[in-house]
């Protein structure tokens, strides 16, 4: 069978029509990003050359490169962050222009972690008393000092403001009620040192890891020695933008730490994370920078490589601890994605 | 004789000055149209009509008559 050629005139040939735009409104900060980026060694001839002559996409790849393969792979498996440069900042719901010549980098997070962090303290424990507490409580205050964490804490304030609820509620209802009892789900180490004194809790840790470090559990010490290393530099991130921001909540959580699967801190996220996305909230991240000025860019870099290896190490750690008590750590995660959307 | 690369600095140089160029016509007019409610409007319903008219086989473009038959 022949077919007839198509008529010229039916639809129009598609040949040489433009399929892609780019326009760059304050593309003089776009310029200069790109060259702080090559003065900082994360973009070259070779990336500008794949770029096309497109300097976003220079940009892109630039960060990306900074980023490298591997960290990008496991961070992919595990949490979903969201990088991004911008001229603009949230107020009131609506992008504001910076101006002054800043932009800002933002990390954000669509959807958190996945930690089972129970078996690895009941290891720990039968090792040396004290030791899988003293490895729980080291990593949770390293970590808030550069996320926000989902773990026993707000999961005891969810209840206690169930509690408050029930208690403002009408007779008739109070037995509709469930309350999660997130202190009974907690291992015994952890609920013996829920309330002990701060300061003497750290050094009291800080020694039995130590005394441990060249033990069975060297591995998982010397992992969150680095992530303990790393959440201590002092870098400042520009908080005192996002206030104005006036958004709904603070940053949504990178990390689920529970110690079970299905355990009291998970069914108290699992209520939580519904609404977690109906409001604005927080970045996880925030550094404003002039493009122009070496030592803000270097201070900018600086505070998104700090936030990047961390979460390289810690990941790299769950994935190790997961797989030393055969937990499917990307099932996990996906479950927990959901739970978030 | 092989094309020499451009070095660090000679890149960095290359971005400061495109940084100082004033922005190509095409551009600006790219970025009134995107800041013009119309006109984000305009693509908004004929981006709308052309996925309308993908996704479904209701509407079908009418061929020319004379020169191919009809395919409804």
């Amino acid at each position: 069978m022949t077919l007839a050629p198509a008529f010229g005139q039916a639809l129009p040939f598609l040949v040489g029509v433009r399929t892609d735009y780019t326009h760059e409104t304050n593309r003089e900060l776009l310029f200069q990003l790109c060259a702080a980026l090559v003065r900082e060694e994360l973009g070259n001839a070779e990336t500008w050359k794949q770029a096309g002559g497109s300097a976003i996409r220079f940009a892109q790849s630039a960060m990306t490169r900074g980023i490298g393969v591997e960290r990008d792979k496991l961070l992919t498996r595990n949490v979903e962050y969201h990088l991004q440069v911008s001229d603009a900042l949230e107020r009131y719901g609506e992008d504001a222009q910076l101006g002054s010549g800043k932009l800002t980098v933002l990390i954000e997070c669509g959807g958190s972690g996945y930690l089972k962090i129970g078996p690895a303290i009941e290891a720990m424990e039968a090792e040396a008393e004290g030791l899988g507490s003293a490895f729980y409580w080291t990593l949770t205050h390293a970590l808030y000092k550069v996320m926000r964490l989902y773990n026993h804490d707000d999961a005891l304030m969810y209840e206690e403001q169930m509690h408050e609820y029930a208690a403002e509620d009408d007779e008739e209802n109070q037995g509709q009620y469930e309350f999660p009892e997130v202190e009974k789900a907690l291992p015994e180490c952890i609920r013996k040192t829920l309330k002990r004194d701060f300061r003497e809790g750290k050094a009291h840790d800080r020694a039995l890891l130590r005394q441990h470090r060249k033990g069975q559990f060297k591995d998982w010490i010397g992992r969150l020695r680095r992530i303990e290393q790393l959440a201590r530099l002092p870098l400042k991130q520009s908080r005192e933008y996002l206030e104005e921001g006036h958004y709904d909540q603070p940053p949504l959580p990178c990390l689920l730490v529970c110690f079970k699967e299905h355990d009291a801190i998970v069914a108290c996220f699992d209520e939580e994370s519904q609404s977690m996305l109906e409001c604005s909230s927080e970045p996880t991240l925030c550094a404003i920078f002039s493009p122009s000025n070496p030592a803000e860019v270097r201070n900018a870099l600086r505070i998104v490589a700090r936030f990047i290896q961390i979460n390289a190490d810690l990941f790299s750690l769950v994935e190790t601890i997961h797989e030393a008590h055969h937990a499917d750590s990307s099932l996990d995660r996906s479950e927990s994605l959901l739970r978030a959307a | 004789m092989a094309r020499r690369e451009m070095t660090r600095e000679e890149l960095a140089a290359l971005f400061m000055a495109k940084a100082a160029e004033a922005p190509p016509a095409a551009n600006l007019i790219l970025a009134r149209h995107l800041q013009c409610k119309e006109s984000c409007d305009l693509s908004s319903a004929i981006a709308e009509a052309a996925q309308r008219y993908a996704g479904t086989d209701r509407t079908l473009l009418q061929a020319p008559p004379e020169l191919l038959s009809p395919l409804a």
